[in-house]
């Protein structure tokens, strides 16, 4: 009688705790599973990844009046530090004919009335911010004649030319970025005809609008290399026309070259991942030009 | 006798509970958790920096109200390569944000299409994922590391 209660207490008790072991281990198991998989919440960390290789070109293979040749790839590679020349004097840009750098950097909302148009180049600036609320009408390869005929920009849903949305708001500046995907033109007075109209349809869509003229960035001394059309020497003279463009046509001609050009007028390598496009850095530098030449 | 009853009880305790945790998962990582561990353990051949979310709404062609908290990466525009990590204010809005999201896949292959078609095997296969109120797209050569990071927040 003893031992059976013995046996009945020992056996109640080994239940007791093996509940006990159980509840305890559904407890930590849920907890994993809970925490674990959810996340804490906790903030990351997180560097640009830089994965300095690419591949292709970064011009559109086709364009009309053009052959275009394949751009090689471009790889980074070790450059001496950039010295960007962001400042001019006022005598020097007068005899020049840029635009003259001015006192103070502009704060952002002096952009709030601006718009900029261009090609991916200026996607790359759109993405940086640094200009209030302008408005940005860019797209990848976007040209002198495309402008009217391929409708690349989403406004409310729907897609229209970036011409035709250029007349949907009013600005008081507009700035324009043209003439790299148009380097391999087969005939150099077209684009210039065309860049004109431009300015002219704008002046009549805008009344009283002040349009700047970008000069064209550079590329790379590997990329001017590697390719006959696009080389920063005939990017060098399609500025000058541009610059004659800005003058003929009362526009203001800005040098946002020198912003983000070397010593040598090439575009550093640290500055890309393909020879063209600016990274963070530099579009940085070029948004800072356009905030101190402001004036005129 | 009892103490397998006792044991018994305590699995079905155990199981249960393990249950409840996985119905009840909902996410807990912000956007911003979310997109930054992307890009921590994706490979891009881009360098990606992150925009401002007024930036990332207007790109999207999306509406500010509809979007909770938003946290976009573009590449320097080289390649199609990017994240966009949203958090929507209900689940209609996560809805127009998912159907944005498409849009611009769709934009985006319009526009790498003559201009670096290499780019569109990335924009043919891209990781594009809704749950609950929150949207999730990748633009990379192989998004399976971004695949981890979304099913461990969002599945």
């Amino acid at each position: 009688m003893v031992n059976y209660r013995k046996r009945r207490r020992r056996d109640w008790l080994f239940g007791k705790a093996a509940v006990c072991v159980c509840l305890a281990l559904g407890t930590v198991v849920a907890m994993n599973l809970f925490f674990g998989s959810f996340g804490s919440g906790g903030s990351v960390s997180v560097p640009p990844a830089s994965h300095a290789d690419s591949s292709g070109g970064a011009f559109p293979p086709s364009s009309p009046n053009s052959s275009r040749p394949t751009i090689s790839s471009e790889k980074s590679s070790a450059k001496p530090a950039v010295s960007s020349s962001t400042v001019s004097s006022v005598q020097s840009a007068a005899e020049s004919g840029k635009e003259p750098e001015t006192e103070n950097e502009k704060p952002e909302s002096w952009f709030d009335d601006a718009a900029f148009v261009g090609n991916s180049r200026t996607e790359g600036l759109r993405d940086y911010d640094g200009l209030g609320d302008a408005s940005y009408f860019a797209s990848k390869g976007l040209m002198v004649n495309t402008v009217y005929t391929e409708r690349t920009i989403r406004e409310n849903g729907k897609k229209m030319t970036v011409m035709q949305a250029l007349q949907k708001k009013k600005f008081k500046k507009v700035y324009l970025m043209f003439g790299v995907n148009e380097l391999g033109w087969s005939t150099f007075h077209i684009f210039v005809d065309d860049y004109g109209k431009i300015v002219d349809d704008i002046r009549e869509y805008q009344p009283g609008v002040k349009i700047y003229l970008q000069a064209i960035l550079p590329v790379t001394a590997k990329k001017s290399d590697s390719s006959q059309v696009y080389t920063n020497s005939k990017i060098a003279s399609y500025n000058k026309a541009i610059q004659k463009l800005a003058k003929e046509k009362k526009a203001t001609y800005l040098a946002v070259n020198e912003a983000v050009a070397d010593s040598t007028g090439a575009l550093p390598a640290e500055a890309t991942v393909d020879g063209v496009h600016l990274n963070w850095e530099y579009c940085g530098k070029w948004c800072k030009y356009l905030r101190t030449h402001t004036n005129s | 006798m009892k103490m397998r009853v006792a044991c018994l009880a305590a699995v079905m305790l155990l199981l249960f509970s393990a249950g409840c945790a996985k119905q009840s998962g909902k996410v807990t990582a912000d956007a911003g958790t979310i997109a930054d561990e992307i890009v921590e353990n994706e490979k891009f051949v881009d360098q990606m920096s992150a925009i401002d979310q007024k930036t990332a709404v207007k790109i999207y062609g999306l509406k500010s109200e509809d979007v909770a908290e938003a946290k976009v990466y573009e590449s320097t525009s080289a390649t199609a390569e990017e994240v966009a990590v949203f958090e929507a204010k209900g689940k209609d809005a996560a809805d127009r944000i998912k159907k944005a999201a498409d849009t611009r896949i769709d934009d985006q292959k319009t526009a790498y299409e003559g201009y670096q078609p290499k780019e569109m095997k990335k924009l043919e296969t891209p990781l594009l994922v809704q749950d609950g109120n929150y949207v999730v797209l990748v633009v990379a050569d192989d998004t399976s590391a971004a695949k981890k990071v979304t099913d461990k927040y969002l599945k």
